[in-house]
């Protein structure tokens, strides 16, 4: 098992180098200086922005800038941001902590909502619960975040008012303990709930999808056959291997999941990654977009790790490769 | 001696979008205690779903049990409510099946699906299941028993999966055992192997068996009795001994002629020509009469009943039945 | 049974085989009694007509503005109401639908031509060739979506081109696993080796034999991807990062829509593009449900 989840690990290197390449590349393209907010600024002269040049370490080639960003990266700096003119690493680390709530907790909530009732749908096929599971999955799926969150906001927090309309704590309040952490979940509700619902569509259908094809394995006709009920039939033998690709899956959602925890930032105003991010891209901020980028996609690198190793966990079959 | 189980007209029906399978359509027969029953035929012909109807195991869409009774040791199994239908799996009837790879869960150890059995119907708390897991394994031939008992489906080869499917088969001292092709997904020297072990544990257990299968020389190594099926009916039943010198019915002769065999010397074997007809689209008449080389005018157009034309001898054809005459 | 030696057998089969029929056949059958499929390909029909006929279907310009009745609520001359510019909302929508449905069919189909040429050269030549574009695919879909195609439009500038080529750019690596896979396996089968030894070229050979066979996943994938794509590009636009305004989209009508005051006070000028984003992508998942249904086997039963 520890010599597998290293090899997996290891497998990851080179493709995190190749996505710290791309990335850079991408940004390298930009059109322009990346210093051209100061040009505008009249009191700058030539020598300073030759200087400021230097700093940045705009004068070398861009093979000779990646090798010292990832010289930098793996010491923990990421550069400055242009636009707040701190640490790209301060900034992300102070927004880590929302991203994170949001991400994973939507992500709770979907598989909690999403694996009874893909489990449900499947071993009552064509029943009232299968019918409707289908189409809240569907709609889950179909509904854009931005415009589930302006509808959740509107009947929620506007015509209801249950809960705050934005933000994630209440402003000039400072609670501790017990009442800071109800009023984040009080502000974290809607978007968790936005996130989670949408989030639980594809993971519902493929719960469905792949114990539907699991109950009509051999070995679940050999489970009835020993005289098991066939709630143990259900939920120990064949729930057991249709989690498996399910847990690949979910796996491979994590890039979507922060993309939707984004969108879901962006629209409830949370003091997130994603926010940061798309402050970033509207004042051409290139030091944090970079960054941003990188940190996402480590993350999901991480989640496909998570992924393959509670795949070996519940698939014996894999342990011995 | 009372019968331990009579299946009487039993029709197991599966509702496809293309129209009304007739799987298995009035089907009859009855076996004693310690019997063994062969059930033989092409695939298709709905063997295997019959197996499935008495532990009713068929799978419902878009399977039916429509008509017909299954009456063990007296009780009408169609009529049973799934719990009593649940005591009776794996405890009273137990089955094995075909493709020993795909039967076992792959994410249970052995002894965890053999013991679960176990458990479940005897009683016995963790410590004794293991022990009579352990003795179950070593009866099936599997060595080592003590450290297989720990391992996955995926570290044993074919052969010991099915010896692992019988021990959980018979881990409960079921009365009837039921074979759906046992041996068929298995290498020769294998297939060997596992019907010695089952001659064997049926010798030691005293376990009434139907073997189903379409290889009449495993047939003739078991059965004392069989029955075979043609297109979801009986067209011929017979002690084993009887059937093989004098194959009645011209499906049976022909399911013979195309068994090969070492003491003849012929260049080619003879095939029963056509194949088996499209459920869907069953010949009017006898089922059998486009691939029967005997066909008459009235296998056409009647179809003929399972006749008792001698003690112990059930044909369907034409042949042996005067149309008119009632058996 | 035995070995079969007879030649009766095979002249039996080959008559009943003319019964069976063709694989499109079938799964067209299949298709058309899954009513739900057939609602979203006939509401699809339906949007992309009214995207082509716009012009016949409304009296106002594109980006008509009538200030006196800006902010109009629904009425006879105003069908869906007015925009802040005194826009109709009804024009706008059916003119958004061609850019939202262009953008969806565009993208996906460059994505799947990208898809299909790596992923088809992936699996088809094998050993360093497929390392190389799989290890690319990996890296390709190991970057975070929406962030990525955020800085992307930003680095490249808001347009309708860059929308698409990042939906294309982020969104090859599906397709190429779909069909290298689909090629792996296909090129074990006997009849690849019968054209080997009748002499057809690889290049005939993928094309002729292979691609046409990958083209049920294909035509799956591509139904829902056109439907991310949409979602994706209303995303973008809304956030101001796809389509700039005045072209409308679907997308770009809700970014005035959001705040307070509108969302409680005029329901017509975030209500009816929110919907009709949420009926084209239902619609077309609905039908690429249906497709999948008629082309699975499993559910043959």
């Amino acid at each position: 098992m520890g010599k597998y989840i290293l090899r997996r690990l290891l497998q990851q290197i080179p493709i995190m180098l190749g996505v710290s390449i791309l990335v850079f590349s991408i940004i390298q393209l930009a059109p322009g200086d990346p210093l051209a907010s100061y040009m505008q600024n009249p009191n700058m002269t030539i020598a300073q922005m030759e200087a400021l040049k230097e700093a940045y370490g705009l004068n070398a080639s861009p093979v000779q800038q990646y090798f010292s960003y990832m010289k930098n990266a793996l010491k923990g700096e990421f550069g400055y941001s242009i636009q707040l003119k701190q640490p790209v690493s301060k900034l992300i680390a102070e927004r880590l902590g929302a991203t994170f709530f949001i991400a994973f907790g939507s992500l709770l909530i979907s598989i909690l909502i999403a694996i009874p009732v893909g489990v449900i749908s499947a071993t009552k096929q064509y029943s009232f619960i299968d019918y409707a599971g289908t189409i809240f999955a569907l709609a889950g799926i179909s509904i854009p975040i931005f415009f589930f969150a302006i509808l959740m906001k509107k009947w929620f927090a506007i015509d209801l008012r249950w809960f705050p309309l934005s933000g994630f704590v209440s402003p000039g309040k400072n609670y501790v303990g017990i009442n800071m952490i109800k009023d984040i979940l009080n502000h974290s509700f809607l978007p968790l709930i936005v996130l989670g619902l949408a989030g639980a569509g594809s993971l519902m259908r493929y719960t469905r999808s792949s114990m539907l094809e699991v109950i009509r394995q051999d070995y679940v006709r050999t489970a009835r056959a020993k005289g098991l009920k066939e709630r143990v039939v259900i939920y120990k033998h064949a729930l057991r291997n249709a989690l498996i690709p399910v847990i690949t899956l979910l796996g491979f959602t994590l890039p979507g999941l922060f993309s939707g925890a984004i969108t879901t930032e962006i629209m409830f105003s949370l003091p997130g990654m994603g926010r940061l991010q798309y402050n970033a891209v509207l004042h051409r901020d290139y030091p944090i977009m970079m960054g941003t980028n990188l940190f996402l996609a480590i993350f999901t690198l991480i989640g496909n790790l998570l992924a393959d190793i509670s795949y070996a966990a519940v698939d014996p079959r894999i342990r011995l490769d | 001696m009372e019968n331990l189980l009579e299946v009487k007209d039993l029709k197991t029906y599966f509702y496809t979008e293309d129209g009304v399978v007739p799987a298995v359509d009035g089907v009859d027969f009855e076996l004693k205690p310690g019997q063994t029953l062969g059930i033989v035929g092409e695939s298709g012909c709905g063997k295997s779903v019959t197996s499935l109807s008495i532990l009713r195991l068929v799978p419902n869409p878009p399977g039916r049990i429509v008509e017909g009774e299954i009456l063990f040791e007296g009780k009408d199994l169609v009529q049973a409510t799934e719990s009593e239908m649940q005591h009776i799996r794996g405890n009273d009837i137990a089955m094995i099946f075909q493709e020993p790879m795909t039967s076992l869960n792959p994410v249970f150890t052995i002894g965890k699906q053999i013991m679960e059995a176990i458990m479940l119907h005897q009683n016995l708390d963790k410590n004794a299941a293991r022990e009579k897991c352990i003795e179950m394994l070593k009866l099936v031939g599997i060595p080592r028993a003590e450290q297989a008992i720990d391992e996955y489906p995926h570290q044993f080869s074919g052969g010991m999966r099915q010896r692992a499917m019988i021990a959980m088969a018979l881990s409960c001292n079921p009365k009837l055992l039921i074979a759906d092709e046992p041996t068929t997904a298995l290498d020769v020297t294998i297939q060997a192997q596992i019907i010695e072990l089952m001659k064997d544990l049926k010798d030691k257990l005293n376990t009434a068996i139907i073997l189903i299968t379409h290889d009449l020389g495993v047939v003739a190594e078991m059965c004392e009795h069989v029955i075979v099926m043609y297109a979801g009916k009986v067209v011929e039943e017979a002690d084993i001994l009887e059937l093989y010198t004098d194959p009645k019915h011209p499906y049976t002769v022909g399911l013979m002629k195309s068994k090969p065999s070492l003491d003849d010397n012929r260049d080619r074997l003879e095939v029963i020509p056509g194949a088996v007809p499209n459920p869907l689209d069953m010949p009017e008449g006898c089922t059998f009469h486009p691939r029967c080389p005997h066909a008459m005018d009235i296998c056409r157009e009647k179809q003929p009943h399972l006749i008792n034309n001698e003690e112990g001898r059930k044909v369907r054809c034409w042949l042996y039945e005067k149309e008119g005459e009632v058996k | 049974m035995a070995t079969v030696t007879s030649n009766n057998i095979n002249s039996d089969n080959r008559a009943r085989s003319s019964k069976v029929e063709s694989p499109w056949k079938v799964m067209l059958k299949r298709l058309r009694r899954n009513k739900l499929a057939i609602v979203g390909l006939v509401v699809l029909i339906i949007m992309a007509v009214a995207a082509i006929f716009a012009p016949f279907l409304t009296d106002f310009g594109r980006d008509e503005t009538n200030l006196a009745r800006s902010n109009a609520a629904p009425d006879a001359e105003y069908r869906l109401g007015a925009d802040s510019l005194g826009r109709d909302i009804y024009t706008r929508l059916l003119y958004g639908a061609r850019i939202s449905l262009t953008v969806g069919f565009v993208a996906t189909g460059l994505r799947i031509f990208i898809g299909v040429v790596l992923g088809g050269v992936a699996g088809y030549y094998g050993k360093t060739v497929d390392n190389i574009i799989m290890r690319i695919a990996d890296i390709v879909s190991c970057l975070p979506f929406l962030p990525m195609a955020i800085t992307f439009v930003a680095i490249r500038g808001p347009s309708i081109y860059n929308v698409m080529l990042v939906l294309a750019i982020l969104g090859w690596p599906g397709i190429a696993r779909i069909v290298r896979a689909e090629i792996l396996s296909l090129r074990e089968r006997e009849f690849m080796e019968a054209a080997t030894a009748l002499g057809i070229s690889d290049f005939k050979k993928i094309t002729s034999h292979l691609i046409p066979n990958t083209m049920a996943s294909i035509i799956v994938s591509a139904t829902t991807g056109i439907a991310d794509a949409i979602l994706t590009e209303s995303t973008l636009s809304f956030l101001g990062l796809g389509v700039a305004p005045p072209t409308p989209t679907w997308g770009n009508m809700l970014t005035d829509a959001n705040n307070q005051f509108v969302l409680q006070h005029r329901w017509w000028q975030w209500v009816p593009p929110g919907l009709v984003i949420f009926i084209a992508v239902l619609s077309l998942n609905l039908l690429g449900d249906g497709l999948r249904d008629a082309l699975d086997p499993r559910l043959k039963q």
